[in-house]
């Protein structure tokens, strides 16, 4: 922290607005503010005080008396510019009057002009006060140089504690450490609630044992398939070859049926042979058929020409003749009878004419009987050949079923079939039913293993949420002893390194350097000087001594932690005789970044301000004005 | 430099992941304000956390 400028309006005995600039050179690093007693000095000193860290430890009113007099609701402020990690800090607070007469706070803010040029406001004052300057660690940066050696007074070891504890931020440490303990204990409390109960372990045995259950009712299922494909595979092969034996059954019995007809058409048509061959014996009559034809056509028309006599006419006319009538009845007359009686006379011998008659009478015969043998014939013949066709057709028939039954023979026997055929059946039915059975089963144990596989996985991430915790419970664990065992090497270490500055600064300013062996800071931060006997000797030190000693530790504080704090000190050299004042003057300037020394005349001698020249950056003058009870600040470097 | 610089400088001094955790709880720790602190614990237990998932991420 490097102050840039102190604005303060009606605060104490400062009226009206009054502003300061300290030095921000670092070769001219000292601020000093000169003023008699009650010019202001502790004012300015308060005001710093006040604009950080509130009216604690500050006593009396803050707003002007005249201001709060003159002025109804009258307003104090102070403003305090400074720069911190590059960044320009403004703080302000604002005091008013109220209308009862009390003084409240009125405002705290802080804005940070950032190196870009952005401007916010910060949330939270107070703990941005408190992180850039500790209010434990005041007493270090800001502080009255005539009560400093109360520091280095026995009793006052658990002051100096906490407050080396704020600047080395030890507390930063010990809350790690404590929080990240009760966070690990969180953690381990999340593990050990989210542990598998044996609930949730007889949960994982359950799904182990349906997948076990699962696998074999697959394999068992995978099985009936494959003789269930293979039965009804062979069940098929059995239901075809009784099938072709049925069929083969019908040829059968058509060929049969078949053989029973052909057999009779086979002893007709030896029958039909024998007619035929029969009537071929008498075939050689009809061979002269045609000649008998001619023959008695030949007698006929001699007959119709009278030259063969018929011997029935000859014996009918003279029938008639002797009758004396007609065969109608009527009386044959003269003139018939002499008809008659002439044609009697011109009529052949009877012999003769009776003899070509009896020819023609056989002749007749035999034209006859050659028509009934070649009808009988004929007749035989187209019988034959219908009988032929049949017969024919039947054998046709039988040599198609021969050739049907030809490779169609299984040799086996039906009934055993029928029987092989109702047993596979059978185990088809029941390998199906088993197969249902099989996948309800199957079905049942996948659900139910779903089922279980949700709550274990319901399970399995309670348990991955353990499993995390209890990583995280490490962590932190781990984290904490870490925060622990830092606390005490960066502890230790501090102390060691503050002692090794202290002694240097302390045997540097000192003015009996013969007299002090050694400057120790115990665990317990209490400060020793060992003298040259090897003796603690801080007993018997001079308050001078004491506050040359408290500065050397502050400053071997700031020294060895780095921080750019600033000091402040009221009335530094109050206690001091002209050698420590000298030694400080040139000391001092080295040990810090910025120096504000609020001092009196009387404080520095002509010597210890040539020696604090060099260092000299920025002087003010403090004019407290009696009779208006007011003070002025005048900047005279 | 200020302290908490030094005080970082005794990290690498632990394992990485500690390291880690410390370093971001020391920052924590000390932005914190006062009336911010009942949530620490919260932001430590972030820190825990999303240390742990770097490390399971890496694990994976």
């Amino acid at each position: 922290v490097i102050l840039q400028r102190l604005r303060l309006s009606n605060f104490r005995q400062y009226r009206g607005e009054h502003e300061l600039s300290f030095s921000v050179d670092e070769e001219k690093n000292v601020t000093v503010i000169r003023g008699v007693n009650g010019a202001g000095k502790t004012g300015l000193f308060y005001a710093l005080n006040w604009v950080l860290y509130g009216a604690e430890g500050i006593p009396g009113n803050l707003i002007n008396k005249g201001a709060a007099r003159d002025e109804q609701l009258a307003k104090a402020f102070v403003e305090l510019h400074f720069l911190h990690e590059g960044n320009r800090y403004v703080v302000r607070r604002e005091e008013s009057i109220t209308p009862s007469g009390a003084e409240q706070e009125e405002a705290f803010r802080i804005e940070v002009r950032e190196s870009g040029g952005r401007v916010r406001e910060v949330q939270n004052p107070s703990q941005r006060v408190n992180v850039i300057l500790p209010k434990d660690a005041r007493p270090y940066f800001f502080f009255n140089g005539e009560k400093i050696d109360e520091m280095a007074r026995p009793g006052h070891e658990e002051q100096v504690k906490d407050a080396v504890r704020s600047v080395l931020k030890l507390r930063v440490l010990e809350r790690a450490a404590q929080h990240l303990r009760e966070v690990a204990k969180d953690f381990g409390k999340t593990y050990r609630e989210t542990q598998l109960d044996s609930e949730q372990l007889g949960q994982v045995a359950a799904i182990e044992a349906l997948q076990n259950s699962i696998e074999g009712t697959e394999e068992r299922l995978n099985q009936l398939k494959a003789t269930d494909t293979q039965v009804t595979a062979q069940l098929q092969t059995v239901r075809n070859k009784l099938d072709h034996l049925a069929e083969l059954r019908v040829i059968q019995e058509e060929e049969k049926a078949l053989l029973e007809a052909v057999e009779p058409l086979r002893e007709e048509r030896e029958k039909v042979v024998d007619r035929i061959r029969h009537a071929v014996s008498r075939a050689p009559a009809t061979v002269a058929v045609d000649a008998v034809t001619r023959a008695r056509a030949l007698l006929d028309d001699k007959r119709q020409r009278g030259e063969v006599p018929p011997g029935v006419g000859q014996l009918l006319i003279e029938d008639l003749l002797r009758s004396g009538a007609c065969i109608c009845g009527r009386t044959l007359d003269t003139d018939a009878r002499s008809v008659l009686q002439e044609r009697f006379r011109s009529t052949p011998s009877a012999a003769l004419a009776n003899s070509v008659a009896s020819s023609a009478g056989e002749m007749r015969g035999l034209e006859v009987r050659a028509e009934s043998t070649l009808k009988e014939l004929r007749d035989a013949m187209v019988l034959r050949s219908r009988l032929e066709e049949r017969i024919s057709e039947s054998e046709r028939r039988l040599s198609e079923i021969h050739e049907k039954r030809l490779g169609r023979e299984f040799g086996e026997d039906v009934n055993r079939l029928e029987q092989g055929r109702r047993q596979l059946e059978n185990r088809s039915i029941e390998t199906k039913a088993e197969l249902r059975e099989a996948e309800l089963g199957l079905d049942t144990a996948r659900r139910e293993l779903t089922r279980a596989r949700e709550r274990l996985a319901s399970a399995e991430a309670k348990t991955a949420k353990g499993q995390k915790a209890k990583a995280r419970y490490g962590l932190a664990l781990g984290a904490a002893d870490g925060a622990d065992d830092l606390l005490r090497r960066f502890a230790a270490d501090m102390r060691n390194q503050i002692e090794a500055a202290t002694d240097e600064i302390f045997r540097g300013i000192v003015w009996k350097k013969e007299q002090f062996e050694r400057v120790r800071v115990t665990e317990d931060y209490r400060l020793e000087v060992q003298d040259r006997f090897g003796t603690n000797s801080f007993a018997d030190l001079s308050a001078g001594e004491r506050q040359v000693l408290s500065l050397s530790f502050i400053s071997g504080m700031s020294r060895v932690t780095g921080e750019e704090a600033p000091l402040v000190i009221d009335t530094p050299f109050g206690r001091l005789s002209e050698a420590p004042i000298a030694s400080i003057a040139v000391r001092l300037p080295e040990l810090t970044k910025q120096l504000v020394l609020l001092v009196t005349d009387r404080e520095i001698d002509t010597e210890s301000e040539r020696l604090l020249k060099p260092r000299l950056g920025r002087e003010f003058l403090l004019r407290f004005d009696d009779s208006l009870g007011e003070t002025r600040i005048e900047q005279v470097l | 430099m200020g302290v908490l610089d030094l005080v970082r400088q005794y990290l690498s001094t632990y394992d990485k992941e500690t390291a880690a955790i410390l370093a971001a709880v020391i920052v924590e720790e000390q932005a914190v304000a006062d009336i911010e602190r009942p949530q620490i614990k919260g932001r430590i237990r972030d820190v825990v956390d999303a240390q742990a998932r770097v490390a399971e991420s890496g694990d994976r």
